[in-house]
């Protein structure tokens, strides 16, 4: 293994080893790991927020690998994370013994506190940054075993790479009021922190959801799968909680269990396994008429498989299409656009088996509380789960920092949108955390108006215009609207004057910005900004 | 601009070393940057590649030269005659010898492939790398690369403790 060190040219610079290192296989996240420790350099290479966000860029075509998946099973010789990947692999999950596994989308996974302790607690955990967050349940929460789904909020979001965002929860939970067995369902926000208004519908008999997770359809159509086989809509938009028909149990289903999918179309569907069959079912509305149960496609499975019988599935991965089913002593995973199977390990027994869908980066500093930074590896350091609250925001701190350096390397690059758009991030977590006119907000208020200024500047050049004249395109900026830019960069700018003119002391700062502000005017030709808002200061 | 032959654009690059190579337009396009130094008018005569030297850009002409789309006349003659996938078979064995290159020649490869944002040979060059070392031990790609490991023993000890799963 020793080789002789080799001669020392050919030493690859960071351009050249990030190339390389993006070219590392999504769904062997422990290459990436592993290159992680050849050295330090390479270490901040893969950790750094650009490679992970040029990593998901390179890999766009592909669907987002199965990293491996969550269970409650009792055997405690089973890692909490099992990983479903070509080589080993490992994700340091919350203790299964302490929590149990209820779902996982969009980057994040929810956990429910062991049901024997007095107070239950949701808990939040991000598989790729290792973050961790508390949220209380639902004060009317009373039952045994409630289903909850967590999914991302923001708008514009794809969820390749949405943790750290807004995201909300969905508690479904049975009781009893008034003598009569009632379903309800709340909704969290992590943007207020609260539990919404409860939704419920009177039943005739109480349930329980310990066996599946929900399925996501569309951004408003949530569903669940009892343990007894019913069906639950729960509508974001409307908060309407229905209960829908089973697929025809045409082919013998019986007792055996089945699950809920993403059809192919990316409608609700449904996916059991009888005899040798993958029978896979489809929730199609027809002619305005109520939506029915289509069957969508057989997969023969005695192709890859001796024939067998009785075989349930026990998970579906959204975003992977790829399903979960054990089949005599083994499970295997199903993917279902290649109709490829492989066997993932000896299943002992029955489990809401829940898939962790996304692309592994390693992530480094973020996940590191203050004060350790010189710790020997710090990137493997998960946060305590205490004060989790506390550790959160400053783990939104430090990534604010992290983005703040990275914005200022990216201004050094000359890549001014990317620059912008870290100096937002940044300013978004301050202002949250400080407050809009706090003065720890002055220096980002500044930097980001800068950096819209500048990529306004270069918009200009570019099109032959220039920021001080107006040019051919008729004092229109660049004729691609950049106009929004500088009217945004003049926002930012005016605040931080606004929050530095409360200081006295902050000479450099003021004429930095006042400089700045300008030269907004300047080139809007508007003397009125100018002598109203600077010189009149 | 230098033209030749019938309506084809030609286009003078110039490495650092004073070497200058004349290529059709649509070669030199295969690189996202020239290409956008072309759209953008900002090429008259010549284009000076920084950064690059000669011997690399010249790989870097005739690998462009061998990926260019064939169009035209002599493209649909060529489609005549040889159907698609043996074209693809072709290019891919034709890639396979290309690549057969020291190794400071290839991470200059990758390097000129990054500045001048020609995706199809950034790829094959960074692959390649990554399929040599992939299957290797961590020693193994330190050797390889002559990447020092600067982790401290007693680093190097926690990270094995704590992640054996990489290891194994």
């Amino acid at each position: 293994m020793a080789a002789p060190p080799p001669p020392p040219p050919a030493l690859p610079d960071d351009v050249v080893v990030e190339e390389i290192l993006l070219r590392l296989p999504p769904d062997d996240p422990g290459c990436l790991f592993r290159a992680s420790l050849v050295c330090k350099a390479w270490r901040n290479a893969v950790s750094h927020p650009r490679f992970r966000r040029r990593y998901i860029g390179l890999h766009r075509h592909r669907a987002p690998p199965v990293l491996g998946f969550l269970h409650d099973w009792e055997d405690g010789g089973i890692p909490d994370f099992f990983p479903t990947t070509a080589s080993p692999f490992s994700l340091a999950a919350p203790d299964r013994r302490f929590w149990r596994p209820v779902d996982c989308r969009h980057g994040r996974a929810l956990f429910l506190s062991d049901r024997r302790q007095e107070t239950q607690e949701l808990l939040l955990w991000e598989p790729i940054t290792g973050a961790r967050r508390g949220i209380p349940v639902p004060a009317a929460f009373r039952c045994q075993w409630p289903a909850a789904a967590v999914f991302c909020t923001a708008d514009w979001c794809d969820h390749r790479d949405c943790a750290g965002g807004p995201f909300g929860v969905v508690f479904l939970f049975a009781g009893e009021q008034d003598r009569h067995v009632v379903t309800s369902a709340c909704l969290y926000s992590s943007e207020t922190g609260t539990w919404g208004k409860l939704n419920s519908r009177q039943d005739e008999f109480t349930m329980e959801f310990q066996n599946h997770s929900s399925v996501l359809v569309g951004r408003s159509l949530l569903y669940f799968l009892s343990d007894g086989g019913t069906i639950l809509e729960y509508n974001l938009d409307s908060g309407v909680l229905a209960v829908l028909d089973r697929p025809p149990d045409d082919y013998g289903r019986g007792r055996q269990r089945f699950n809920l999918m993403l059809a192919e179309d990316g409608g609700l569907g449904v996916a059991e396994a009888i005899d040798f069959q993958l029978i896979l079912w489809k929730r199609e509305a027809s002619d305005g008429t109520d939506a029915r149960w289509v069957l969508s496609r057989i997969v023969d499975m005695d192709s890859f498989f001796d024939p067998v019988t009785l075989a349930p599935v026990l998970g579906f991965a959204e975003g992977a299409n790829a399903i979960f089913v054990k089949i005599i002593y083994s499970l295997f995973m199903v993917e279902l656009q290649s109709e490829q199977a492989k066997i993932v390990c000896s299943s002992p027994g029955f489990c809401n088996l829940i898939p962790v869908v996304g692309f592994y980066t390693p992530h480094s500093r973020l996940q590191v509380p203050g004060g350790e930074h010189h710790s020997p590896a710090p990137w493997l350091k998960q946060l305590g789960r205490g004060g989790q609250q506390g550790v959160w925001e400053e783990k939104s701190l430090e990534w604010a920092q992290v983005l703040f350096d990275e914005g200022c390397m990216a201004i050094n690059e000359k890549d001014l949108a990317y620059t912008a758009d870290c100096f937002r991030h940044v300013l978004e977590i301050r202002v949250r955390h400080y407050g809009g006119l706090a003065p720890e907000c002055a220096n980002t208020f500044y930097h980001y108006g800068g950096a819209l200024l500048c990529k306004a500047r270069e918009a200009a050049n570019r099109s032959g215009t220039n920021l001080r004249g107006k040019g051919q395109t008729d004092g229109n900026m660049t004729g691609d609207g950049d106009d929004s830019d500088l009217d945004l960069a003049w926002k930012m700018l005016n605040t931080a004057r606004v929050i530095v003119a409360k200081s006295p002391e902050k000479t450099m700062e003021k004429v930095n910005i006042l400089n700045a502000l300008a030269e907004i005017s300047m080139t809007r030709d508007n003397l009125s900004y100018l002598s109203y808002h600077v010189l009149g200061w | 601009m230098a033209t030749r032959e019938a309506g084809k654009k030609m286009i003078m690059l110039k490495s650092p070393d004073g070497m200058e190579f004349e290529v059709e337009e649509a070669v030199a396009m295969e690189s996202q940057t020239i290409r956008k130094m072309i759209e953008d008018d900002c090429a008259d005569t010549a284009i000076l590649i920084p950064n690059i030297n000669s011997k690399i850009l010249s790989r870097v002409i005739e690998y462009c030269n061998k990926h260019v789309p064939t169009t035209g006349a002599t493209g649909a003659a060529a489609s005549d005659t040889v159907a698609p996938a043996a074209l693809a078979e072709d290019l891919k064995i034709w890639d396979a010898e290309f690549i057969k290159v020291n190794r400071a020649t290839r991470f200059d490869l990758i390097q000129a492939a990054s500045y001048l944002n020609i995706k199809g040979l950034l790829d094959l060059t960074s692959q390649t790398t990554i399929d040599t070392i992939s299957d290797n031990s961590l020693e193994e790609i330190r050797s390889f690369l002559s990447t020092k490991n600067d982790y401290l023993p007693e680093e190097e000890q926690t990270i094995r403790r704590e992640n054996q799963w990489a290891f194994q």
